[in-house]
């Protein structure tokens, strides 16, 4: 990396840590799934995700460390919960499958709509990596999309749980649209549309339209975050997925993996 | 005496997928370019997917198909990995281990099996990164498609 690009360091830090550790943290609740998936093939087809998704954050991981941060392994299972920052929604431990339906579906429109904006960042390694993500990404928002229209339009029953999920999930989405302090620096990256009002505009109405085409009531725009990840303000369920991740790797700190 | 390039690239012929026998990483389109100078061998290669976890396996064996050439193996994001990079030899490879090659459309995929074109994708994903389900509706058989992307 050439010295004008490593003045930006801090920048892309701020750019790249929030987009790691929502693909690494979403990848580690879903794989929790497994063997629980309502069937055979989702099973299948939810492992692979998850694990596309760990692959994502790895590469994102690889970039950190070039720009100054431990080894993604460290990255990982090194730090306390008040360093990662992830949105707090994703860290949540898992309920109904109607539920997490509605949060992947919610997730893969955010993650779809922060890759467009990162793919126009000038750092040429990250906009190589975004191209080759986007491609496996577009699998995942279109298996969330049809799981979400299977739901919404299937049985009585299907319908309530997708529609508690989303009820259940709304009020605590807003910090998955922050970057955990004011977002100027994003205009002078020149990815002006991954601004929190910018892309949480995009994500309402991209939302917004599907509810509407279910025949869902649009429960308003997402709250302001009470608390917010991507500052380091996390929920008890990051402590219990931390503490459950990284048990096997606590039992001998000096094992080659 | 010191590797050429071409030679390197004869020897990657024998590497093959860890879970398809009889296709290499050549015919798969992940070696991308090799470069030989007085430090050795420089391969770089394109994953397939990002989340491969035969990634550093593949690695491994392609230092030990240069032999004792010092070989600097990289993953390189620079163009993206498409599965029209297979080729002529390596869609007939994935066949014959009974996974159907890839395609630009769901509909119409033959089944590695029987051949026929009666078949229903039941699933865009598959026992691996990189398949997606399907069903013969004629040898009423599941199997397996290498997923275009």
């Amino acid at each position: 990396m050439n010295s004008g690009q490593k003045s930006e360091g801090s920048g892309w830090v701020a750019l790249i840590k929030p987009v790691a550790d929502d693909e690494w943290i979403v990848a580690h609740r879903g794989s929790e799934w497994l063997g629980l998936a309502p069937d055979l093939e989702e099973d299948l087809a939810y492992s692979s995700i998850n694990q596309d998704e760990m692959g994502h954050a790895h590469f994102y991981y690889a970039l950190l460390e070039e720009l100054g941060d431990p080894e993604p392994e460290r990255t990982v299972y090194g730090r306390p919960p008040e360093q990662w920052r992830n949105a707090r929604i994703l860290e949540a431990s898992n309920g109904d499958w109607a539920q997490t339906v509605a949060l992947r579906y919610f997730y893969e429109v955010f993650d779809d709509l922060r890759l467009e904006g990162l793919s126009h960042s000038l750092w040429q390694p990250l906009q190589d990596g975004i191209r080759t993500i986007r491609r496996e990404e577009s699998y995942h928002l279109r298996h969330f999309a049809t799981w979400f229209d299977m739901l919404a339009v299937g049985t009585p029953e299907s319908r309530r749980r997708l529609v508690n999920g989303i009820d259940a999930l709304w009020m605590n989405l807003g910090d998955l649209f922050s970057w955990g302090q004011p977002d100027t620096w994003l205009a002078a990256m020149g990815l002006d549309n991954l601004s929190e009002p910018v892309i949480k505009a995009a994500w309402e109405r991209r939302v917004g339209d599907k509810l509407e085409a279910a025949g869902i009531l649009w429960p308003g725009p997402v709250p302001a975050p009470l608390a917010d990840g991507r500052r380091g303000q996390h929920t008890q369920d990051l402590q219990a997925l931390l503490n459950v991740m990284t048990e096997v790797q606590r039992t001998d700190l000096t094992a080659q993996w | 005496m010191a590797i050429t390039a071409d030679r390197a690239l004869q020897l990657l012929t024998r590497v093959m997928d860890p879970e398809i026998p009889g296709l290499s990483i050549v015919d798969l389109g992940m070696v991308d370019a090799i470069k030989v100078d007085e430090s050795g061998v420089h391969v770089d290669l394109i994953p397939t997917f990002m989340g491969c976890p035969a990634l550093d396996l593949i690695r491994q064996r392609v230092q030990d198909a240069l032999g004792d050439a010092p070989a600097v193996v990289r993953f390189v994001h620079t163009k993206p990995w498409t599965t029209q990079m297979v080729s002529a030899q390596g869609r007939a490879a994935l066949t014959q281990w009974g996974i159907a090659p890839p395609t630009d459309s769901p509909a119409g995929v033959r089944c590695p099996l029987c051949g026929s074109p009666n078949t229903r994708r039941t699933s865009a994903f598959g026992s691996g990164l990189c398949r997606a389900s399907f069903y013969c509706h004629d040898c009423a058989q599941p199997f397996e498609q290498m997923k275009s992307i």
